[in-house]
């Protein structure tokens, strides 16, 4: 029986290596594709604010701060990268 | 015509009128009303050179309006738009500090709330960034900015929760934001929930089918699900409608390294 392990240990070995090789190669593509999914860009600042300061007229950066739909919150459009 | 009459007069009210300037002989109330007049003219220079792109000299004007010692709003005023000369200009601690002064002086002050976020994650420190996200959110939930940036902000800092609630509170009112629900995607990923991550870039990419980005995440939940084939299109897909050639190689890397 040792004589039998022992002739065939080593193709045995050669085998577990080889799909073991490949079930981490698949989880290394899996893991890689997962990693490379990045979040999308950062809104961008906002502009500048005139000596009548954030009340009292149509500030366009505190309304785009405080706006709870996207086109008026000047957020980022990353759909065409 | 009395209705047209009242409807032009409260028309009329959302515009401040020219007042008359205060006559006096009193040299410290002329130095006050010379000082103010100061302010403003300076607070209108920067702001146009801002509007301009010309970042330095609008620094030099809205340092110079510090030294007036501004009331509000102009106090506040002035170290906003001196935040934003800063940030532009690369000083970025520096428009930390501009931001945060502007804010204790006017704590709903929402506009440089968010700019203090954008310049904490420009700094790449999240979690203060994420302190001043918590604090925006906090006195204004529904802020899209701040749901936006305090979710980019869990999802780089391993917080998927976190970004899962706020894209979702964000799509809840802008439903066909596709990068807000591609970023949704990334944290249902995150949270190993992949039949909500596919299910949400399939609806991205329904409203923007030439959104490469998501079609490399769809690529790489069929693949983490087994669907190998669907991979393959999905990675040959993002290639073809990627824009970006580092994108558009890793995709097509992506596709040939899959096999049966």
């Amino acid at each position: 029986m040792p004589r039998v392990l022992a002739r065939f240990s080593i193709p045995l070995a050669v085998v577990v290596l080889i799909l073991g090789g490949v079930g981490l190669a698949r989880a290394s593509l899996d893991e890689l594709a997962m990693a490379q999914s990045l979040a999308s860009s950062p809104a961008a600042l906002l502009g500048p604010i005139n000596s009548l300061g954030r009340t009292g007229w149509d500030c366009t950066p505190e309304k785009a701060a405080r706006a709870a739909r996207v086109h008026e919150a000047e957020l980022p459009d990353d759909t065409s990268r | 015509m009395l209705i047209l009459l009242a409807s032009a007069t409260a028309g009329a009210q959302d515009y401040p009128q020219p007042r008359p300037q205060p006559r006096t002989t009193d040299a410290a109330a002329l130095l006050d009303v010379a000082r103010q007049r100061e302010i403003r003219e300076r607070i209108e220079l920067g702001f146009r050179e801002e509007l301009k792109g010309d970042w330095k000299r609008a620094a030099a004007e809205f340092g110079r309006v510090l030294t007036l010692d501004p009331k509000e709003p102009q106090g506040s005023t002035a170290r906003y738009d001196l935040g934003l000369a800063q940030a532009h200009l690369g000083q970025l601690d520096a428009a930390v500090a501009s931001f945060g002064a502007a804010i204790a002086l006017d704590p709903d002050f929402f506009a440089a709330r968010v700019d203090l976020i954008a310049v904490n994650l420009m700094r790449n420190n999240l979690a203060a960034a994420r302190r001043a996200a918590d604090e925006m959110l906090a006195r204004h939930p529904d802020s899209a900015r701040g749901l936006y940036e305090r979710g980019l902000i869990a999802l780089k800092s391993g917080d998927a929760a976190t970004a899962l609630h706020d894209f979702g509170a964000l799509l809840q009112l802008n439903p066909t934001y596709a990068t807000a629900r591609y970023d949704l995607a990334l944290a249902e990923m995150k949270l190993e929930r992949f039949a909500d991550a596919e299910r949400d870039l399939r609806a991205a990419l329904a409203v923007a089918p030439q959104f490469a980005r998501a079609r490399f995440a769809l690529g790489a939940v069929l693949l983490r699900t087994g669907q190998r084939d669907q991979a393959r299109l999905a990675f040959e897909a993002a290639a073809q409608s990627a824009q970006d050639p580092s994108l558009r190689e890793l995709a097509n890397s992506m596709r040939d390294s899959i096999k049966n």
